[in-house]
């Protein structure tokens, strides 16, 4: 599996009980779209540690790095390449 | 004057898997040394860890701050009054946010079950 689809299905099976019909796209706003609340942007986190490996600081935690699959695909890529 | 109030509730049992969960240091990078302290050894820390999780948030929110500027999890402490009453110390961002908002006092209150905590937060000038 992809980085994407690793999250994806991650989001998918974790917060939307498996439907993955309201993620419309992987720009959608996770926040703004209902999809998780402040419990599970703690536990998205906490799949990305164990998930790809990476150290996710206090300073990361901003909309740009979370906040659409989009945006936690291309963090965890640039996490990776440091 | 009453400058702003936020409420938000934990669920208790996913703050018990987040504490179980490998990534060690992800309760690091949301509380402080001293509510890890705090929460560690009580009976059931899941409880202690979500009420201050909730009071962070409720605090965020009676600031106002909460939307499309990240997280503020280190920047708000819940501390104990040598009373016991929880209150809050603010950090960074916030406090500054706090003090150009004229917030002078936090009030906190706080409340946990097995299945749940919650956390209201006032801010006055």
């Amino acid at each position: 599996m992809t980085v994407r689809d690793k999250v994806h299905a991650y989001i998918v099976e974790n917060f939307l009980f498996g439907d993955a019909a309201p993620l419309a796209d992987d720009t959608m706003s996770l926040l703004d779209g209902g999809i998780i609340d402040s419990v599970g942007v703690m536990e998205l986190v906490a799949f990305l540690e164990q998930e790809f490996g990476v150290t996710v600081a206090d300073d990361e935690l901003v909309p740009d790095n979370l906040d659409s699959v989009a945006n936690l695909v291309g963090f965890v890529g640039r996490k990776k390449a440091a | 004057m009453i400058l702003g109030i936020g409420i938000d509730l934990c669920d208790v049992q996913r703050m018990r898997r987040q504490l179980e969960a490998p990534a060690a240091g992800l309760v690091a990078a949301v509380f402080l040394p001293a509510e890890i302290a705090y929460c560690s050894p009580k009976r059931r820390p899941e409880e202690h860890f979500a009420a201050r999780f909730a009071a962070k948030e409720a605090v965020v929110k009676a600031l106002a701050a909460a939307g499309g500027e990240g997280v503020f999890w280190q920047e708000v402490e819940i501390v104990r009054t040598p009373g016991g009453q929880p209150t809050v110390v603010l950090h960074g961002r916030l406090r500054a946010l706090a003090a150009d908002l004229g917030v002078r006092r936090i009030h906190l209150s706080l409340t946990h079950t097995a299945g749940a905590a919650a956390a209201v937060a006032v801010a006055e000038d």
